[in-house]
């Protein structure tokens, strides 16, 4: 039972990356220019089929498969021209993709005349609540020369076609950009840019225009406009290059977990959460069972003045007030991954100490020990050969038990906001709901942030301890008579 | 070596282990980093010999080996001076006794219930062993043992206080006071309820784990086996033979549990900001109150000092068992 749980975190902790690829901790808010996950506080995504509420809605992706960045794709976008001296062509030497590099492939409208060139692609929005909030990425490059007076004005018109049984109507996605010739080279419309629109927009429809737009299920059709006005010779022929469009319309719900009040995904905060709680337990464990074993072995055998200064420190660690002087000690050392490792193994040694020196105590006085120190060996001899076999089950004892102390101290730690900086941790994501002041807004709409890393170190501690009982089981012989 | 013998050594040892505690506060807090002063040094307006000033009345000028010797002085006579800067300049013993009342209301309310839960639950899953309710019992006190503190305190104080708005949030009393001795103390365990609850929930599963090991050890004893076959009632057994000789582990531990529940009280305190040790203790390490913590500390690290005595020499006298060497 404990293996399976111990083996499904452990599963989660090595693969974790492969299915969680937001970044964990970036600071604050996401960084400028990269698209979010999800909304803010976005409930789970699975949330609505399992509670039945039409209200919440999941990201739909528009273009996801259907970026510029490969010629097959480009099937998926229809694409028009007024005049037949404007050409709509794909380009696979230039490109300049959403994670703003350089890339290959991007979409190339050359203009010899006057006159539109539109390319459009089709998509079903499976819903009947509009979402909250559509926002894009995307770049463009021109090509123009700039004649004083002569040159014509290049626009882009980017708009949203809902057809319906009473006709198509067209609602504006952005406001019109004008190009020049300025804007040669690449020039990204990073998200923060695109999704002003959305403010924009609001203020021109008076309400939000997710609203006004996506009043129902059904086809749509998102559509960018290059228009050209003026005389092209004059303007050297322009060419305006168009690459990888990101659109998403974002619903309310996200992701296996949803997000955090910065539009974090919380499934992958939780995942390196088990990675650092994995390090952080059974690290911190095998410190102190090692730094255990050590002073009671050498407590145990040497005995005399050695036992006594021994036993004393250990009382003394004993007595301290554990938590507060982990608190003290990682002030004094600051806040890293190693120091709570070191502190948390350093400060839980003491009673396995005791254990191993009793054990070492009674075991000393055998007769197989007498044996073995007449038939001449030697102190280490004997404690590597013959007494550390002998104490051995306790320590697989100790490691699985110390490991849950670990794990807790750390996430209180972490919770205090002592935790390591530069990883999530489940108490640190619990530290973030605190801070975020959701508990008193919202406390029964926030179960996806709090429950899962509660349950998580519950559910990892509950293993070890599990598998602890088993082992103790299997390994004393006492307890399995009863 | 007698019982005189062994109280002889005991006393020693505990007195070595005082020394050792008051040493070891000493350096530990020697190493913290900033300074009880860097609240006054930042200030514009303060000239070198008001610093100064101040450095000599706090004794922060003096070297280890001189600070050391009064430091073990006001140790010893509990006169630890007074608490400065945020909190008014109180004397950190009244800071510190006002604060342990607060706090001994809390784990006193919890530590009885669960107690009290811990050893009757247990007593009767032995007495189920292997049975449904026995595995619930063991499972359920687990589970809410390996839960942290602090997130059962958030969810309890999310959906107990700001959700369903039956228990107040956070706080130790209505401000200002309720009027009246017992309103006071009914506002007072309004606001105990809460924070008791989740320290209740992770203690009473220790209890009942010990305790259902120790009844499990004391049914295999013969007198119990005779007690049966004398025909006493099934419950009497239970509860006058075996529970009675199990509870000698029993008590000691609930002693030794004293200190750990003191410091454990921290974080439950901190999230439903109590008026306790927990938050004082916080709070001084966040503002460098140094003398607060070595106070603190040491005033725990005693009382488990003594707990541990108390309960050793207990041991030796109730237990005609044990024999002292």
């Amino acid at each position: 039972m404990g293996l399976i749980i111990l083996i499904f975190f452990a599963f989660l902790a090595i693969f974790g990356p492969f299915f969680a690829s937001d970044d964990p901790v970036s600071p604050g808010s996401v960084p400028a220019g990269k698209m979010p996950v999800g909304i803010v506080s976005a409930f789970p995504g699975w949330y609505r089929d399992f509670s039945g509420d039409p209200t919440y809605t999941n990201n739909v992706y528009v273009t996801q498969n259907a970026k510029f960045s490969d010629p097959n794709e480009l099937s998926l976008w229809k694409n028009a021209t007024t005049n037949s001296g404007i050409i709509v062509s794909y380009n696979s030497e230039n490109g300049y993709d959403t994670a703003r590099k350089l890339a290959k492939g991007c979409i190339q409208v050359d203009f010899t005349e006057e006159g539109n060139a539109t390319i459009s692609i089709q998509f079903y929005y499976p819903y009947n609540t509009s979402p909250k909030m559509f926002a894009s990425e995307w770049s463009y490059s021109v090509n123009m020369q700039d004649q004083t007076g002569q040159s014509g004005n290049l626009t882009v018109f980017c708009d949203f076609i809902h057809a319906t049984a009473r006709g198509e109507k067209s609602y504006p996605a952005a406001l019109p950009l004008t190009l020049s010739a300025a804007h040669a080279g690449w020039n990204p419309m990073p998200y923060h840019e695109t999704s002003s629109v959305n403010a924009e927009l609001q203020r021109k429809y008076g309400v939000d225009p997710n609203r006004v737009i996506f009043t129902s299920l059904g086809q749509y059709t998102f559509r960018i406009t290059v228009q050209f006005s003026g005389n092209a010779t004059a303007s050297g022929n322009p060419v305006v290059l168009l690459g990888d469009v990101n659109l998403v319309l974002f619903g309310n719900s996200f992701g296996l977990l949803g997000t955090d009040n910065v539009a974090r995904d919380l499934f992958t905060q939780l995942i390196s959460g088990t990675r650092v709680s994995f390090v952080i337990g059974i690290v911190s464990a095998v410190v102190s069972v090692v730094a255990g074993l050590i002073v009671g072995l050498v407590a145990g055998y040497i005995g005399g003045a050695t036992d006594e200064v021994l036993m004393r420190l250990t009382d003394l660690l004993l007595v301290i007030p554990g938590l507060p002087l982990t608190i003290v000690l990682i002030f004094v050392l600051g806040q890293s991954l190693f120091n709570i490792i070191i502190v948390v193994g350093f400060l839980g040694w003491m009673g396995f100490a005791r254990t191993v020196r009793s054990a070492i105590l009674s075991l000393k006085e055998r007769a197989f020990i007498e044996a073995v120190k007449s038939a001449g060996g030697g102190r280490f001899y004997i404690i590597r050969k013959h007494l550390v076999p002998n104490v051995f089950p306790l320590v697989y004892i100790t490691l699985a038990m110390a490991v849950p102390g670990a794990i807790v101290t750390e996430a209180a730690l972490s919770w205090l906001g002592l935790g390591p900086l530069d990883v999530m941790s489940w108490g640190r994501i619990l530290y973030q709901y605190e801070l975020s002041g959701k508990i008193a807004t919202g406390a029964f709409t926030t179960w996806f942030w709090t429950i899962p890393p509660g349950l998580c170190i519950a559910l990892l501690s509950l293993s070890f301890i599990l598998i602890g009982y088993a082992l103790d089981e299997i390994l004393n012989p006492r307890l399995r008579e009863r | 070596m007698g019982l005189r013998g062994y109280l002889i050594k005991r006393t020693f040892y505990t007195v070595i282990l005082i020394f050792g505690v008051i040493t070891l506060n000493f350096f530990i807090f020697e190493a913290m980093p900033g300074s009880p002063l860097e609240a006054y040094i930042h200030r514009p307006y303060i000239t070198k010999e008001e610093v100064d000033k101040l450095i000599n009345a706090f004794g922060l000028g003096k070297p280890w080996y001189l600070a050391y010797p009064n430091y073990i002085k006001s140790m010893l006579t509990f006169d630890f001076g007074q608490a400065d800067m945020q909190m008014g300049s109180q004397r950190v013993s009244d800071l510190i006794m006002s604060r342990l009342s607060n706090t001994i209301l809390l784990i006193g309310t919890a530590d009885v219930l669960a107690v009290a839960v811990g050893i009757l639950l247990g007593a009767y899953a032995a007495h189920e062993r292997g049975k449904l309710f026995d595995s619930a019992a063991v499972l359920t006190s687990l589970a809410t043992f390996s839960l942290p503190t602090f997130w059962m305190a958030l969810v309890a104080q999310g959906v107990f206080g700001f959700g369903l708005h039956w228990l107040p949030v956070q706080g130790t009393q209505t401000l200002p006071p309720v009027q009246g001795f017992i309103p006071f103390w009914l506002d007072r365990l309004h606001f105990v309820i809460l924070p008791a609850a989740v320290l209740f929930l992770f203690t009473y599963g220790g209890f009942l784990l010990l305790t259902r090991a120790c009844v499990l050890e004391t049914m295999t004893e013969d007198y119990v086996l005779t007690a049966r076959a004398k025909g006493v009632k099934e419950r009497n057994v239970l509860l006058r033979h075996i529970l009675k000789n199990a509870s000698l582990p029993i008590i000691t531990n609930i002693a030794l549990q004293f200190g750990f529940m003191l410091s454990g009280a921290i974080i439950t305190e901190n999230v439903f900001l109590y008026n306790g040790l927990g938050t004082l203790i916080y709070y001084s390490i966040n503002m460098r109150e140094v003398p607060v913590l070595q106070a603190i500390f040491w005033i725990i690290a005693l009382c488990v000092i003594i707990a541990n005595f108390v309960s050793d020499v207990a041991y030796g006298l109730f237990d005609p068992r044990v024999r002292f060497g």
